[in-house]
């Protein structure tokens, strides 16, 4: 993988609400440390951190990229990403009728709303709970592949196998699934580090909202497997993405 | 058959930039010549007594020993955690 101008394009904030642990400025002071020219802001159904995002990312030289990973109505996750002016106003109409179609905490988009709305977004195949990771989780490999052909349908070309890999055990079988995926339907392969927190130690605070969130204690999170179970998921130089990724060295263009 | 070592058998070991190359297993130098798995356990940062710091490593040597090696990452120390024969 190209790895020499690596640019995260999966990075929560605390706008995800008791799930992300840095703020938008935390999250840009750090990819300026590490060298970034651009990085993603891609909070949970929501734009709430946009303003302050870009007000930071400006001040510090770096290039904002706003998305949302989103829910859908099975509960997998999508990551997409703005590209066009058009793409932003379509975002919001999504973010907009996902939140109308759900409850208040747990919005709901349907593919029929993202089918509708794909112009000017960019979509990743995005984390665990993505419909596409999860379906090769089960080991459905010809549901994982009906819904990869279905989302390179909507999104024309623009839609990319996204590739995680936080050294948990399960990740080498996954991403090795994700990429036989990519090669048979001939889809770009694109490395993201699902960024919770700006450094390591704020794998604590994310600890903490978690058990918010599931309304439980850390012993009990920890016995029901509710935690990450290490502390990899901050943003990070990309030397060490490229090395994680040392094994797949297939042309793959990180969208900088 | 799998030996499973509880409480983690010491190792004297030989890394390259923190990846383990040989180590020593009852007298005799292994050397490592695939590392077919690698992950990392760090959890329980709330409590001494679960908390626990680790890179495990699946690797198979020279000799045909396919076992679970760990690195303690807050002390420093290698351990043979289990042995699948």
């Amino acid at each position: 993988m190209t790895f020499t101008d690596y640019a995260e394009l999966h990075c929560h904030s605390y706008y995800s609400l008791l799930d992300g642990a840095s703020s938008p400025e935390a999250l840009v002071e750090r990819a300026a440390a590490l060298g970034y020219r651009s990085l993603a802001l891609t909070d949970h159904n929501g734009l709430y951190g946009a303003v302050r995002f870009w007000t930071a990312a400006r001040d510090a030289g770096i290039r904002p990229l706003f998305g949302a990973e989103v829910t859908l109505d099975d509960d997998s996750h999508l990551l997409l990403l703005v590209e066009t002016q058009r793409g932003y106003a379509n975002l919001c109409r999504l973010l907009s009728a996902g939140q109308l179609a759900g409850q208040k905490g747990a919005p709901r988009l349907t593919l029929a709303a993202l089918a509708e709305h794909a112009a000017g977004l960019i979509c990743l195949s995005g984390c665990p709970k993505g419909a596409v990771p999860a379906a090769l989780q089960r080991g459905d490999f010809s549901q994982a592949l009906a819904m990869a052909d279905h989302l390179r349908q909507i999104f024309d070309g623009r839609f990319w196998i996204e590739l995680q890999r936080h050294l948990e055990p399960g990740d080498d079988l996954r991403v090795a699934a994700l990429v036989d995926a990519a090669h048979r339907l001939g889809l770009p392969l694109v490395a993201t580090n699902n960024v919770h927190y700006a450094e390591r130690a704020g794998h604590r605070k994310h600890d903490v909202l978690t058990c918010i969130r599931q309304h439980t204690t850390l012993p009990d999170a920890l016995a029901n497997g509710l935690l990450h179970a290490n502390t990899e998921y901050m943003l990070k130089p990309a030397s060490d993405m490229a090395a994680l990724f040392a094994d797949y060295p297939s042309p793959c263009a990180m969208p900088a | 058959m799998t030996r499973l070592f509880l409480s983690g058998e010491p190792l004297h070991i030989q890394a390259e930039q923190g990846r383990p190359t040989a180590f020593d297993w009852r007298g005799e130098m292994l050397e490592i010549i695939e590392i077919n798995h690698h992950w990392r356990v760090d959890l329980g940062w709330w409590d001494p007594n679960v908390c626990i710091n680790r890179e495990y490593w699946e690797v198979l040597t020279d000799t045909g020993l396919l076992c679970l090696l760990y690195h303690d990452l807050p002390q420093g120390d290698w351990f043979l955690s289990r042995i699948y024969d």
